[in-house]
């Protein structure tokens, strides 16, 4: 039986490996409200948060990710102790809930990335509509997804519901072209 | 396919968005003093008029905000998106 507590990857029950799509695992993520209108939140909580629509800001290991007005996903590969913002975003009005366990994210290169998600989501993903920095929100193969474009200009980064991961990471791989 | 522009967004695909059927529908102030009739009009029964129709969407797979648009559903023309206000304006979007 497993421990119920070690955190597993989404993709633990399957196996094999490949060097198209590169599962990230362990992440610490958060969604992050602010109160409506309140145009220094940022500086409130002491975070660099993006107010352009589909934006990404980066603070050395932590990305804020535009989702919709006054919301942004945090992310970032290091789990060290976060009580302080949370601390501060409570006593600012605004709330962070824990998506860490509840998110897939996938990295693929951005080169076949583009070509492949362009089978089954319909997002303009050329470089001018789409530049690096830039995330959206969108469907793919009718799953909901949020979609980053890493600053490196490289790399994608897919995020789903943890429960779809299998099914879009099998669906990757049947659209990517053969090996 | 429609190409909705999300206010929030940009232009995006109707495969992202979920309608919400007509705006402009007034929910009766007091339900329980409202008759049959007078809560299926309500309800069900719309006009379907030839022409441009205000009505709403939700980003759901985007934003997830609200919208309220009007649409020519002859020529499927989108005229305007805006975020849903409340009251719905008179005047549509
Ligand atoms: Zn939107």
């Amino acid at each position: 039986m497993p421990d119920p507590l070690t955190r597993q990857s989404a993709l633990a029950a399957r196996s094999g490996s490949d060097d198209l799509i590169q599962e990230r695992t362990g992440l610490w993520i958060q969604r992050l409200y602010a109160p409506d209108r309140e145009a220094d939140f940022g500086d409130k909580i002491g975070l660099d948060l993006p107010g352009q629509a589909n934006h990404v800001s980066q603070d050395k290991d932590l990305h804020a990710l535009w989702v919709a007005p006054w919301e942004w996903l945090l992310v970032s590969e290091a789990t060290a102790n976060r009580d302080g913002l949370a601390a501060r975003v409570a006593a600012s009005g605004g709330a962070l809930s824990d998506l860490s366990h509840a998110r897939m994210v996938l990295r693929l290169a951005a080169e076949p990335a583009r070509d492949i998600l362009a089978k089954g989501c319909p997002l303009d993903l050329r470089p001018a509509s789409f530049p690096p920095g830039h995330c959206a929100q969108s469907v793919l193969a009718n799953v909901g997804i949020l979609l980053h474009h890493l600053g490196d200009g490289a790399h994608m980064d897919i995020y789903t519901a943890r429960s779809y991961g299998r099914f879009i990471h099998a669906w990757l791989n049947d659209a990517a072209p053969p090996a | 396919m429609l190409l909705i522009d999300c206010p929030h967004c940009g232009p995006r695909a109707q495969t992202e968005f979920s309608y919400g059927g007509a705006a402009n529908v007034a929910r009766p102030p007091a339900p329980e003093e409202t008759d049959d009739a007078a809560w299926i009009e309500y309800l069900y029964l719309r006009d379907n008029a030839k022409g441009q129709h205000d009505e709403l969407w939700q980003h759901i797979f985007g934003c997830r905000r609200w919208l309220q648009l009007r649409r020519d559903v002859i020529s499927h023309e989108i005229i305007s998106c805006s975020e849903l206000r409340r009251p719905l304006a008179e005047d549509g979007p």
